[in-house]
């Protein structure tokens, strides 16, 4: 046996038995029992009457503009010696959460349309592991989910001076595209951003794997994986679940695409209504209120020099934004990371670079 | 029911190694509790389908390396306390002996393995935890055999530099592999 082998036994060795089965056998049943449930007459005419106005686009969602300025993303991004703190008065709006591996704190970064920069949160040297997320933006950057060293999430205005503790670490979170909800998982949560109001539910009918989005009108969208690569060698099935939180009654619809290579992510842009799936040498853009693809796109796969050198380029999905798609290209040299953002024009296919960060980007960036 | 029974059993004599898997590729409890729990949950939902498969092993190991890092949960990632630098192992480990020396072997290699993204993360697990060929190992994470290639040693050659301490170790898997 190596002696890496040796030490990866001795860092399994620290876990425990996660005897999670019960539960997972519950949930399952849970989600088994309401696929499979009839409806009872009133239920179907409820059904029925969402079903006829659930799909119904209420807002144009045609083409985006065609590529423009990204004059929200500063073009050149360098580790500043020493960033302050996150302060509680107004910084404007973000465009971006990069972490930074420095000297002795690893830190997260958010950078401002202005390229000012704000530490979020650190790491004090002895302390133990500690779990936490780079944070997200809204997508008119005004809008900040992170958490502070403590490990505690909150919700920030950048524009402004309000700050909300979440009730929970988020393992999921999305927020609508015209800047009105924030929604969260688990519950889920939905924050109305407009006057602060804040609602748990707690929906038995759909979880998401594969994509959780909401919509402009507050309904929550779960896109799963139904048939993935395991079981098919020609396409992927995704079922796509719209639901209205305080009727956890899910109009689902469902879409077959072509798996042209392995699947790699999906995301659902903000909004709800963009469905991005990146497989290893393209990117499928797919309409969620037609279920029609869009189009696909290709993207460079992953160039791995081969035999194995020290260098290598990977490209993954960034964000979704009206200018296009948002790609974070990384370039590994001798275990030195160099990331930059590309920008796709959806009507060319074309990339360009917009945004160079520092080197040694541990994670992300994330972009909003 | 009898399902429910069958997913039950299947489970069982598995648990173990799952667990062993999802801590090597969190680094946490929680998170590799919630990791091994999303995996069970997508698999029993579709027990009666994987059941029947040549291969449910693979199945569930496939929908692991996936859920791990294809989640929200991948901008979240676990972070080391400090930079580890050449002769950065503690006086006192030398002191207390070698059980105190391997603790922190292991402690430096957890700080490492945080630092490596995730796919990178899997790959080391796939290749040198479970000792899977490099065409398995890329089947599992749905990508080329020169992906899985060409992460390993970027994973190696970043643990290097990661962890001066451990650098002969990862030095001779690069030599086993190359």
């Amino acid at each position: 046996m190596s002696r890496f082998r040796a030490l990866l036994d001795e860092v399994a060795d620290q876990a425990n038995l996660y005897d999670v089965t019960d539960r997972a056998v519950a949930v399952a049943r849970r989600r088994r029992r309401l696929q499979h449930a009839i409806p009872a007459v009133t239920a179907a005419v409820v059904l029925s009457i969402v079903a006829a106005t659930a799909w119904v686009p209420r807002h144009h969602s045609g083409p985006a503009p065609a590529t423009g300025a990204m004059a929200w993303l500063p073009e050149k991004i360098t580790v500043p010696s020493q960033a302050p703190p996150l302060p509680s008065t107004p910084v404007g709006r973000g465009a971006l959460i990069y972490d930074a591996v420095g000297e002795s704190t690893a830190s997260a970064l958010l950078v401002t349309t202005t390229g000012r920069q704000y530490r979020l949160s650190d790491v004090r040297a002895n302390l133990p592991f500690i779990v936490f997320g780079s944070g997200s933006l809204s997508p008119d950057g005004r809008w900040l989910v992170y958490m502070d060293r403590s490990g505690t999430p909150y919700l920030r205005n950048l524009t402004g001076t309000t700050r909300r503790a979440l009730p929970a670490q988020p393992t999921g979170l999305a927020w609508s595209a015209d800047g009105h909800w924030f929604a969260m998982e688990p519950g889920p949560t939905l924050v109305d951003l407009r006057t602060g109001a804040l609602k748990t539910y707690h929906l038995t009918c759909c979880y998401s794997t594969n994509g959780f989005a909401v919509r402009d009108d507050g309904r929550l969208v779960f896109t799963n994986i139904s048939v993935d690569a395991g079981t098919s060698d020609t396409a992927n099935e995704y079922d796509v679940d719209v639901v209205d939180p305080a009727v956890d009654w899910p109009m689902r619809r469902s879409i077959t695409l072509p798996k042209h290579s392995p699947a790699v992510g999906w995301q659902v842009a903000a909004g709800g209504t963009r469905l991005l799936v990146a497989n290893e040498g393209n990117l499928t853009l797919v309409d969620l209120t037609t279920m029609r693809i869009l189009r696909t796109y290709q993207v460079p796969k992953a160039q791995a020099a081969s035999p194995p050198s020290d260098e290598n380029d990977t490209w993954s999905v960034g964000s979704l934004v009206p200018e296009g798609i948002l790609l974070v290209h990384k370039r590994f040299t001798a275990g030195v990371v160099q990331t930059s953002v590309e920008l796709l024009n959806l009507d060319t296919g074309k990339r360009r670079p917009v945004s160079q960060l520092p080197p040694d980007v541990s994670e992300g960036p994330v972009l909003r | 029911m009898a399902d429910d029974d069958g997913f039950r059993e299947f489970v069982r004599g598995r648990l173990p190694s799952l667990s062993r898997v999802a801590y090597l590729l969190t680094g946490d409890h929680h998170a590799a509790e919630d990791l091994v729990q999303d995996t069970l949950v997508k698999v029993a939902g579709r027990w009666s389908r994987v059941n029947a498969m040549e291969r449910p092993d693979a199945y569930l190991r496939k929908v692991m390396y996936h859920q791990h890092i294809s989640a929200w949960r991948r901008r979240s990632r676990q972070v080391g306390q400090s930079t580890l630098r050449p002769g950065s192992l503690p006086d006192k480990a030398a002191a207390a002996g070698d059980m105190a020396e391997d603790v922190t072997v292991r402690v430096l290699l957890e700080q490492a393995l945080a630092k490596l993204t995730r796919r990178q993360r899997a790959v080391l697990v796939l290749r040198f935890f479970e000792d899977l060929p490099e065409a398995t190992a890329a089947e599992v994470l749905g990508c080329s055999v020169g992906t899985v290639k060409s992460q390993t040693h970027h994973a190696l050659t970043r643990l290097r530099v990661l962890a001066p301490d451990l650098a002969d170790c990862f030095t001779e898997t690069l030599e086993a592999i190359s």
